[in-house]
């Protein structure tokens, strides 16, 4: 074993120290468990998101297209450095509103509400549950490569490995080892990727360097349009590829129950300018680092190893043992939420509600750990036998999340009258188109991206759907304007306010005969 | 008509609310007059579970709002003393005991799935039930019927919101 091996399995124990350390601290009181996170500031809520959304892909799907298309790759990264930006000042204000005005707790709960449908509840967890374990996929893939290049065993024993510590980090890790975990890799993930791109950019004579070398190479890779110019005038796809990280984010549900489960304005202000400066340092970075992989690794078999294998290339074991781990944290970080919560979604929303209504909470809870296990045994054989690309599979999962979910979030609290019907047509319309657009590669045909076929048909699905259906209740109509905003409050006072109080004091306005409350 | 009812001690007084609100508004004074008492069910469960990484024992509580049903979870048991109250101060529940409970424990169930993230349930077991209420103050900001608006402000914790 390697002394890189060995920082690694380090570096391994401590993080799982860690969950341990809080895991049992918390334990010593239930409440403390449960109630934990009532104290965590926004720089922790900042960097916690970011590492839950900056998955392995960033480290190893990012960087291979980059490798591949040359600067056409900065298109997602535009995307991706402003879609938390777009997505709070879009979505954030009227959602956070609007659910308080619910008191929905989860993104599905909130859709069932607003839209008063359970059909739109089951369509909406079904999809879900099945994109987010592809999502799961993808890292569990991301684990085994990044094993494979860190411990040289074969990819199918580093990909057991890989889930196998996945599982267990999910497994030890309460609620506040993981806020405390994700801090400390977020910080691990950005230093070790921007300590590899100075490294990188020194040797190929910082960014001209790197353009002129690129050009030497191939004129191409320098383009806007790809390399061959393959998307040569292709507007759909080049708006396909800014919109599914830029606007994609308002769909997919672990992303928005982090919006909506914010404490208070201060802490959404703060937090969205940590993150707002975390993604400019951190987003940018992977597809750099693709392109100095064209000029420094032009041999490279597998594009989404040019991460790892620049690592090797330019730190000393150890350093490159840690960006590795660094690695790992990125997908263990992701990995553990969106199991966790597809498998309390299939547990809730689907076995309850059609296999078992009677079902006990404690026969619940081991339906969703069992259905974790069974994905992650689907996971492995996929990923063994045929494992797709990194890139191709969150690009797949994300873009069909965001086409099912994206419309009929904004048209919650930006369209009065829409209605389930147009709901559902907008999700399965939506979802559907991306699936069927991606596995029958209709962007060759059309010039169009996934995502944005699946956005417009989902759109129109909106539209047209909403016509067959029914107004919205009197009182969705009124909560509906009740969350527009601006609220007429004087500034000191709007900072503070209790968004957990807010069933009370709809309940209170009523019994006192307000019937015009404020509006916010 | 009186009612004899469960409630929970103010807090803070009408006067500390008022200074409280005209220290954050200094432009504007705040009327601090009315009280109403929200319904709220408290279960409390004892927890057990032999796992090694989550050695949880001792209790939990859990409170479920008696109108809308939201549940929360509590980190101190309420105190309350039995009162009688006006009606018209007296928000009536909308929820019966065991429509209640049902709520707490899946409410509790969820967020010890999602949060702790074990591999098999604690052991739940009901040791306390109550119905009580909590006061609520209403406060009138504001000088020009322009732009007045109304609080309500948690009487026992301080927290607010508009109505």
């Amino acid at each position: 074993m390697g002394s890189d091996a060995i920082v690694f399995i380090i570096y391994l124990v401590a993080l799982l120290s860690v969950g341990i350390f809080f895991s049992r601290k918390a334990s010593q009181s239930v409440d403390s468990y449960l109630l934990g996170d009532r104290n965590i500031g926004p720089a922790v809520t900042a960097l916690t998101m970011q590492s839950t959304s900056m998955s392995g892909y960033m480290f190893l799907g990012g960087p291979a297209l980059a490798f591949q298309q040359g600067w056409y790759a900065i298109w997602y990264a535009i995307g991706d450095a402003g879609g938390g930006i777009v997505n709070l000042s879009v979505l954030g204000k009227r959602m956070r509103r609007m659910s308080e005005i619910l008191g929905a707790l989860s993104p599905i709960e909130y859709l069932e509400k607003r839209f008063e449908s359970a059909a739109v509840s089951v369509v909406g967890s079904i999809i879900s549950i099945i994109f987010l374990f592809a999502y799961v996929f993808a890292q569990f893939i991301a684990s085994g490569k990044a094993l494979e290049a860190l411990t040289g065993l074969p990819y199918e024993w580093a990909l057991v490995i890989g889930v196998s510590v996945i599982i267990a980090y999910t497994v030890v890790g309460g609620y506040l080892a993981v806020v405390w975990t994700d801090f400390f890799q977020g910080i691990v993930m950005v230093v070790g990727v921007l300590g590899i791109l100075v490294m990188g950019l020194i040797h190929v004579g910082g960014l001209s360097g790197l353009n002129h070398a690129l050009g030497q190479i191939d004129p191409s890779y320098l383009s806007i349009w790809g390399k061959d110019l393959e998307f040569y005038g292709q507007w759909g796809v080049i708006i396909g590829a800014v919109l599914i990280y830029s606007i994609g984010y308002m769909g997919l549900p672990h992303v928005v129950v982090r919006h909506m489960s914010m404490k208070s304005t201060k802490t959404v202000k703060t937090a969205t300018l940590w993150t707002a400066i975390y993604n400019q340092l951190f987003a940018y970075a992977p597809y750099l680092l693709g392109f100095i992989g064209i000029i420094l690794l032009p041999n490279l078999a597998d594009p989404e190893m040019v991460i790892p294998t620049l690592a090797y290339t330019f730190f000393p074991g150890i350093f490159a043992a840690i960006l590795l781990s660094a690695i790992m944290a990125a997908i263990m970080s992701t990995s553990d939420s969106i199991l966790m919560q597809a498998g309390t979604i299939l547990s809730r929303d689907v076995y309850q509600r059609f296999i078992d209504k009677k079902a006990s909470q404690t026969k619940m809870v081991r339906v969703s750990r069992l259905s974790i296990l069974l994905a992650g045994v689907i996971g492995v054989v996929v990923a063994i036998n045929q494992p797709p690309s990194v890139f191709a599979l969150v690009v797949f999962a994300f873009g069909t999340l965001g086409n099912s979910f994206l419309v009929p979030y904004v048209c919650s609290v930006y369209w009065k009258n829409a209605n389930k019907i147009g709901v559902l047509c907008a999700m399965i319309g939506g979802g559907l188109t991306n699936i069927l657009w991606t596995s029958f590669d209709w962007q060759s045909a059309t010039a169009i991206h996934p995502f944005l076929g699946g956005l417009m048909v989902s759109i129109l699905g909106m539209i047209v759907g909403n016509r067959f259906g029914s107004t919205p209740s009197k009182p969705i109509q009124k909560a509906f304007e009740d969350a527009k905003g601006p609220r007429t409050l004087p500034k000191n006072i709007e900072k503070n306010i209790a968004r957990d109080i807010g069933p009370e004091a709809r309940s209170i306005a009523d019994f006192i005969g307000n019937n015009a409350p404020i509006k916010g | 008509m009186n009612e004899l009812v469960k409630a929970e001690a103010i807090g803070f007084s009408n006067q500390e609310i008022k200074v409280y609100l005209e220290r954050m508004d200094t432009n504007r004074s705040f009327k601090v007059n009315q009280l109403v008492f929200y319904p709220y069910f408290f279960f409390e469960y004892e927890l057990e579970s032999k796992s090694f990484f989550h050695p949880i024992g001792g209790a939990v509580g859990c409170t479920v709002d008696g109108v809308n049903g939201v549940g929360a979870v509590i980190d101190i048991s309420p105190e309350f003393k039995e009162q009688e109250i006006t009606a018209e101060k007296l928000i009536q529940k909308e929820l019966d005991t065991m429509e209640a409970k049902g709520i707490a424990e899946k409410f509790l169930y969820n967020s010890i799935s999602y949060k702790m993230k074990v591999l098999s349930m604690p052991r739940m077991k009901l040791i306390k039930q109550e119905v009580f209420y909590r006061p609520y103050w209403i406060a009138e900001g504001g000088t020009y019927s322009s732009n007045q608006f109304l609080l309500t402000v948690d009487a026992v914790t301080g927290k607010y919101h508009p109505l």
